[in-house]
């Protein structure tokens, strides 16, 4: 009798200290590093990077020229039909704006898609894409830019040269007129980018 | 006769006895070990924490955001007010077209903002337009204008007299043949503070140098530097971004240096054709002379020169809120 | 003959209990050893982590702060630091010491005291705060950054 009470307190004994350790040891052995954190540092470096890109085509003036490049007749930005909108690095390279963002990204095995929003009379956003190169990973940072269009900016035509269409005498152009003064609409460009 | 039936039983019970609290003890001393440990993980899984926290760049996307704001409103405000200098005549027109637009524009960049969490203010700062004049030539035309009103073209006539700061000076030769081939013929424009005396202008030169269009620079003190065009069959010029068919050239970046109130004056204004603007501001001593700019061929219009805006971002970690000058075009701006 | 007399007994049981405690207390003064140092260096890791990232806000904030004019103006960047490292309250002194700015992060038991750089360009206000929830808050008036509670 008393054997047994021994023998069972004994195991029990050696269960509680077991299982105990190996409690304390499996959730020190959560490992902090290695996927979660070493992509949140490319992101944040993505981040920077993307920031500084738009804010160069701002400056010069390639992001308004990539909004404008609108095929009148057709539609559809210059070169991207059926789809509406750009995949390959041939089909981006006809914009200065599609140039920047393939020479910045493609060698690094990074991929980006564009995204283009603009507002609606009754105060609704729609978005179209520009660029699209798939689903975005979880791990994609995305930057945006603001560009403002009035009534009397010209669309540009293939080539980038600004054409005589102006945009308030524009039919088919995707963002519609929502102020009746000198201001056409704001869109807003969005790049979201991520590692391949 | 002592009773020592039950010694075995007692020596066996002691051993016994110790051994089990021997075991006892070890039984004691590893759950108390144990205890230990797990008091170890709360330390540990604290360290993690901040390990993980550390990846978390500082508000740095807010901050770029902050700074989009700032500079994509600038840009928006600085649109509206060129549009408005070339719909309306009238510089009061062009001022209430602009001061109309700053509101709807705050509602369009609000827009995007409010499903984000930010929010956005933008007003006009009253009292902080600043009157100026649009001087442009439209057609492509010799760089001459009638300066005394007698019906002829003069090759040397003043733009604007005492004029603080120029924005948006922008020059198009269509075709370099019509450029002076040597730096002396060359058509030139000139920054003179006073006219009466020489040597504290800065002069810049157009010429056209066998096949390549230069474009030099000279200064009180000598030659600041010259840049070359050779691309394509004519050469664009702005003065005020110092660029010179869009790449940059330092040798233009003079007009910071210019002291306040200066004319502008075109020298050899037949060596030149093509189209150029500039837009001065109308300071406290501004002229524009008329009779140049009578025939309509440059003309010179009423024009917004620039005007402040009040900028008020808010968001849950940064709240940002500055006045912003508007001049499109301006060199420093 | 029996060999296990009562002093023999008495030693041994109390002999065996003696160096059966003495082991034990060993190892659970070494663990505790270990555990106390684990806890100074996770302290003093995390202090410097969360210096490292107020020292980026406060630089992000000389940096807006350097962009606005006019009037009024407000730069005012808020960082929700963790209330307590490792359970511990901690305090945040902002030195600007003419020149070359810095942070000084300390807790009191384990007392521990880290050092960060800062690159600030405004002056800093020389203030001492409470860990958690902090602003870095620009005072236009007399040109510098505070580094305030919320």
């Amino acid at each position: 009798m008393r054997a047994q009470a021994h023998t069972l307190e004994g195991l029990v004994a050696g269960l509680i200290v077991l299982s105990s350790l190996l409690f304390a040891l499996q959730v020190t052995a959560v490992t902090p590093l290695t996927a979660s954190t070493s992509s949140q540092h490319i992101e944040n470096q993505q981040q920077a990077s993307t920031h500084g890109l738009l804010k160069a085509a701002a400056d010069s003036g390639a992001l308004k020229r990539a909004v404008l490049y609108w095929d009148e007749t057709g539609g559809y930005f210059h070169g991207s039909n059926p789809t509406g909108y750009y995949v390959s690095n041939g089909e981006l390279s006809r914009f200065t704006f599609g140039r920047m963002l393939a020479n910045a990204y493609d060698a690094r095995g990074i991929a980006f898609n564009v995204h283009v929003s603009y507002q609606l009379a009754d105060g609704g956003v729609r978005t179209k894409k520009l660029i699209y190169r798939g689903e975005p990973s979880d791990n994609a940072i995305t930057a945006r830019r603001w560009v403002t269009l009035t009534d009397h900016d010209r669309l540009y035509g293939s080539d980038e040269q600004p054409t005589a269409t102006e945009l308030n005498s524009s039919t088919a152009f995707y963002a519609p007129d929502v102020r009746s003064g000198d201001l056409y609409n704001v869109v807003q460009v969005e790049v979201v980018v991520w590692r391949m | 006769m002592a009773d020592v039936t039950g010694r075995d039983g007692d020596d066996r019970h002691t051993t016994d006895r110790s051994t089990a609290d021997r075991a006892q003890m070890f039984l004691i001393g590893g759950l108390a070990l144990a205890l230990v440990l797990v008091v170890l993980v709360p330390v540990l899984n604290s360290a993690i924490y901040t390990e993980n926290l550390a990846t978390r760049g500082s508000s740095g996307a807010g901050v770029a955001t902050t700074f989009q704001v700032r500079a994509d409103v600038q840009r928006g405000v600085s649109d509206v007010v060129q549009q408005s200098n070339r719909k309306y005549a009238a510089y009061a027109d062009q001022l209430a077209a602009v001061r109309a637009e700053v509101p709807v524009l705050e509602a369009l960049y609000m827009r995007y903002d409010a499903s984000d969490g930010r929010m956005l203010s933008l007003r006009y700062v009253t009292g902080s337009d600043e009157p100026g004049t649009r001087i442009h030539q439209d057609a492509v035309d010799d760089f001459r204008a009638d300066a005394d009103g007698n019906s002829t073209d003069d090759p040397t006539w003043t733009l604007v007299e005492q004029t603080p700061v120029v924005r948006n000076f922008r020059l198009a030769i269509p075709n370099r043949t019509t450029l002076a081939g040597t730096k002396t013929d060359a058509f030139r424009i000139v920054f003179d503070r006073d006219p009466a005396t020489t040597g504290d202008e800065r002069t810049v030169f157009l010429y056209n140098d066998g096949g390549a269009t230069v474009v030099a620079v000279d200064g009180p003190g000598g030659s600041l530097g010259e840049c070359r065009d050779a691309t394509g069959a004519g050469t664009a010029v702005d003065v005020t971004a110092a660029t010179v068919e869009g790449e940059r050239c330092p040798a233009l970046e003079f007009l910071d240096d210019v002291p306040s109130d200066f004319d502008v004056r075109y020298e050899r204004g037949g060596n030149a054709t093509g189209t150029y603007e500039v837009t001065v501001k109308r300071g406290g001593s501004t002229s524009v002379p008329s009779s140049p700019y009578a025939s309509g061929n440059p003309d010179a219009n009423d024009a917004v020169y620039g005007l402040t805006v009040h900028l008020y971002v808010r968001s849950s970690d940064i709240t940002y809120q500055t006045d912003i000058r508007v001049a499109p075009g301006e060199a420093d701006a | 003959m029996r060999d296990e007399r009562a002093a023999a007994t008495t030693l041994g049981y109390a002999l065996n209990l003696t160096v059966a405690t003495i082991l034990i207390s060993g190892l659970l003064v070494a663990g505790g050893g270990l555990v106390s140092n684990e806890r100074e260096q996770s302290v003093r890791t995390e202090l410097r982590v969360v210096g490292q990232q107020l020292s980026g806000d406060v630089g992000a904030a000389d940096r807006l702060a350097r962009s606005t004019s006019g009037s009024p103006v407000t730069v005012e960047v808020t960082r929700r630091l963790p209330d307590e490292i490792v359970g511990l309250q901690y305090r945040i002194a902002v030195e600007w010491n003419g020149g070359d700015p810095h942070l000084e992060l300390s807790t009191n038991d384990p007392d521990v005291t880290v050092r960060v750089e800062v690159e600030s360009e405004t002056t800093l206000a020389t203030n001492e705060v409470q860990g958690g929830t902090v602003r870095v808050v620009y005072d236009a008036a007399n040109d510098r950054l505070e580094v305030t509670d919320d």
